[in-house]
This record gives structure tokens, C-alpha cells and sequence, in this order.
């Protein structure tokens, strides 16, 4: 029991620092946060709701998104994000950090 | 108002201002896509699926509480508790040094008696416990602005730029400080010269009518005592001597040290409640003629032995419990032996 609670914990950690690249590599075109929610569930990155839009406004105070408010076919307004020019720069750099990452992880856990 | 407007407005009560009519309108639409995603798959939303739906977003203050995870949400941060250690270590030795100041004289004005005591360390707790909780919110509210400001950025810069070379070496409590041991080998071995070979020099000299005169501060009850002071120096003398050829610290020389301590207050406090040790009294400066002051030069001298029992108790609790606690460090603090 106290392993469990242990290792979810760790996992929160764990999550938390891989969910700004998802985020970020997702945005490469327009989306509101819901259609944003629903693409990540797609790909089979579940995140919470209450975790995502703060971490949107964070990405974005760091100029990482960019976002406005707009009413696309009639529809409620709603606020579209998508990656900027410094966020492509920083997902690249993070991409290729990732990648090392992964692969010395592989290394040690084979 | 519909059960969402109060769930979005319970949750702007606890966003900052700034951004709260933002953030309330993107919890809004999406509370509404998600409501959307709901009507098509049941057919209907009603209030049951809006209170499943808000229950899953989460309880107003826990959502809110998401969007200030990049604010301030301590009083004082990680780069400043270093700093916050230090100033309150700092304020609450000289706050406690001012109270036992305080508290000494107060001792010395009820005059030791049972009731007095109990009083006066009862108000000093008291009003000690009081200074140093007031120390200590001045301290958490200066550190939290400075945290909050540009100074507080300044320092975690500042932070950053260090050189190890500028290391000091790590205090090692266990080892001696040889100049407090020599300090008080001189001391005491001048003290002994003193009383023992020129108990002459104790005294107080007037030129009264062209005429030098002087009277012994100790009278001859004080050195009665002699012999009990000797052996006390010599003691003294000799432990110390031992500490310097030793150089660090033991458990058994820290129990000694205690012992020590202990031992010269109890014989200090001896010597001063014993009537009559001091020579300069109302009768032995009227007897030489002084009349001009002398009231009050024989009370001034007279409350010396009250003062210096009130210094003694007072100095050597605050050694007993210093070198108590270290002693009790010397067992908990290392997980392995360490070669000196």
C-alpha cells in the first residue's frame, strides 16, 4: 500500500516533466484546449483537465504558445493555442534531449 | 444563476484578480465542450449530468489552485531559508543574551529569595517566549518582501555566481579553541599569584587630608576560603592544560567541563553569600576618615557579591547547556567513526 501511494507519486514526477513536450508537440497547429485534451486522450496521453489549461497559460507566460480568442463556425468563443516560434526552437532542443534521454534510459533498464 | 455560473464563479473567487475573467471564460467553454460531448453520447444533459460533470472537473479551490502553481505560494521561498536560518539564529541569541541580561538584574533586585525567583523566571519566560515570537514574525514578513522583490531576484543571481575556492573549511565542534583554554589558564593562574602572594594589591586607595590610605576589599573571612579556591585554580589550571595537549573534545572531558563548571559556581556562590567577606564597608571608610560618599561607595561595593551570583548562575547554565548539547551531538551525529 505504501508502495503504491510511493510509486504514484513518482509517476506524478515523472509525468509532469514529459506532459510540456506532449503539450508542445501537439500544437503545431491551432487547437482549444478540449480539442487539445481530446487529441493528447487519442494518442494515449490521458491528462487531466485541471493539469492542462494551467500548464497552457505557464507554456504560454514563457512564450513558448501563443493563443487567442476566437468564434470558429458559429461556435461558442473559444481560445486557440498553438506553438511559437521560441516554443519550436525549445521543443526541438527538448526533442533531441528526449531522445538521448530515452535511449540511455533503454541502456540501463534492459 | 445555473449551477456551472456558480461553480465558475466559486472558482474565480480564489484566481488572482489579474487574470480571473480569462480564466473563467476558458473554464467556461471548455465546461461547455464538455457538456457538448455529453449531450451526443446520452441524449440530454440535465442537472445530474452537470453535477457529474463539475464533480469531475474538480472542487472549486483545488482547480483554482492549479493556475498558481508559477506564483509565490510560500512566505518564504527555498533561496531565502538559508538566509531566514541565519538572521533568527542570529535575533534569538541576542534576544535570549538581553533577556538573561535582564533577568539577572531582576534576580538581583528581589534578592534570591524563593517567591522572587519563581516570579521573575516565570516573567522572563514569559515575556522572552513573546520578544521572540514578535522577532520572528518581523523576520518571516522582511524575508517575504524581500522575496516578492527585486532585491530577492538580485540575491538568487548573486546566488548563482559562486567560486568554491571560496569554501571555508567545515568547523569541526569537536575540536578546541586554544585561545579560550590559554585565556583561562592565565587568568587563573594570575588570579592565584594574586590572592595567595599579594592579597595587598586588593584594595581600594584614597589620598584622604594629604594622606594615603587604603582599605582591603577582602577581609580575612574571604580567605578562609583560600584553600577551596586553590584547588579549584589548580584544577582549572590543570584541565585546561590537558584540553590543549588533547586538542579535541571528548565525551569524558565534556562531563569534566560540566563537573567543572558546576563545582566553581557552587563555590562562587558560597563565597558571596557568606557575610562579611568584603572589607569595604560604612565603618572601616568612616574609621579612615571618609565620610564624603561613603554611604553610598559601601552599598555600590556591597551589592557586588549579589551581582556576581547572578552572573555565575547565569553564565554557567548557559555553559552546562551548551556543552550538554554537544555532548549529546558527539552520539547521534556521526553514522561511522571518524579518525581524528
Amino acid at each position: 500500500m505504501e508502495n503504491d501511494e510511493l510509486v504514484q507519486n513518482m509517476l506524478l514526477e515523472l509525468r509532469r516533466g514529459v506532459l510540456s513536450i506532449a503539450v508542445l508537440s501537439q500544437l503545431s497547429k491551432e487547437e482549444y484546449g478540449y480539442s487539445l485534451l481530446k487529441a493528447l486522450s487519442d494518442k494515449g496521453m490521458e491528462i487531466d483537465q485541471s493539469t492542462l489549461y494551467p500548464l497552457l497559460r505557464r507554456l504560454e507566460s514563457q512564450g513558448l504558445l501563443e493563443s487567442n480568442w476566437r468564434i470558429v463556425d458559429e461556435a461558442r468563443p473559444r481560445r486557440y493555442y498553438v506553438i511559437s516560434p521560441q516554443g519550436r526552437i525549445v521543443l526541438n532542443k527538448l526533442k533531441r534531449e528526449w531522445s538521448t534521454m530515452t535511449e540511455t534510459m533503454q541502456k540501463m533498464l534492459s | 444563476m445555473t449551477l456551472m455560473d456558480k461553480y465558475i464563479a466559486e472558482v474565480g473567487r480564489h484566481l488572482p484578480r489579474k487574470n480571473r475573467a480569462d480564466i473563467e471564460a476558458e473554464i467556461r467553454s471548455t465546461l461547455e465542450d464538455m457538456l457538448d460531448d455529453r449531450r451526443q453520447t446520452r441524449g440530454a444533459a440535465d442537472d445530474a449530468v452537470v453535477v457529474e460533470l463539475l464533480k469531475e472537473f474538480g472542487p472549486p479551490q483545488e482547480v483554482a489552485s492549479r493556475y498558481q502553481t508559477h506564483q509565490h505560494q510560500y512566505l518564504i521561498g527555498p533561496r531565502m531559508f538559508p538566509i531566514f536560518g541565519l538572521v533568527s539564529r542570529v535575533v534569538f541569541a541576542v534576544l535570549i543574551a538581553l533577556s538573561l541580561v535582564g533577568l539577572g538584574t531582576d534576580l538581583v533586585k528581589t534578592g534570591f529569595t524563593a517567591v522572587g525567583f519563581a516570579s521573575s523566571v516565570g516573567e522572563w519566560f514569559a515575556s522572552t517566549l513573546s520578544g521572540l515570537m514578535t522577532a520572528l514574525g518581523y523576520i518571516v514578513l522582511v524575508l517575504a518582501i524581500i522575496e516578492r522583490t527585486t532585491v530577492g531576484r538580485n540575491f538568487e543571481k548573486e546566488s548563482k555566481e559562486w567560486d568554491p575556492r571560496e569554501l571555508n573549511n567545515a568547523p569541526d565542534p569537536d575540536q578546541i579553541d586554544p585561545p579560550d583554554h590559554i585565556f583561562t589558564i592565565i587568568f587563573t593562574f594570575l588570579g592565584l599569584v594574586i590572592l595567595n602572594l599579594y592579597p595587598n594589591l586588593l584594595a581600594l586607595r584614597f589620598v584622604n587630608n594629604g594622606l594615603q590610605t587604603s582599605v582591603p576589599i577582602l577581609t580575612e573571612m574571604f580567605f578562609r576560603f583560600l584553600p577551596w579556591i586553590n584547588v579549584m585554580s589548580l584544577i582549572l589550571i590543570g584541565f585546561n592544560g590537558f584540553m590543549l595537549a588533547q586538542r579535541v573534545w571528548k565525551p569524558l572531558t565534556r562531563i569534566l567541563s560540566i563537573m567543572i563548571d558546576i563545582a566553581t559556581a557552587i563555590l562562587s556562590i558560597t563565597i558571596m553569600q557568606t557575610p562579611g567577606i568584603l572589607g569595604i564597608t560604612l565603618e572601616a571608610l568612616t574609621a579612615l576618615g571618609i565620610s564624603e560618599g561613603a554611604n553610598e561607595l559601601s552599598q555600590l561595593i556591597n551589592s557586588i557579591p549579589t551581582i556576581v551570583i547572578a552572573i555565575v548562575v547565569i553564565v554557567t547554565m548557559i555553559k552546562v547547556v551548551v556543552t550538554s548539547r554537544r555532548l549529546f551531538q558527539d552520539k547521534s551525529r556521526s553514522p561511522y567513526p571518524i579518525t581524528k
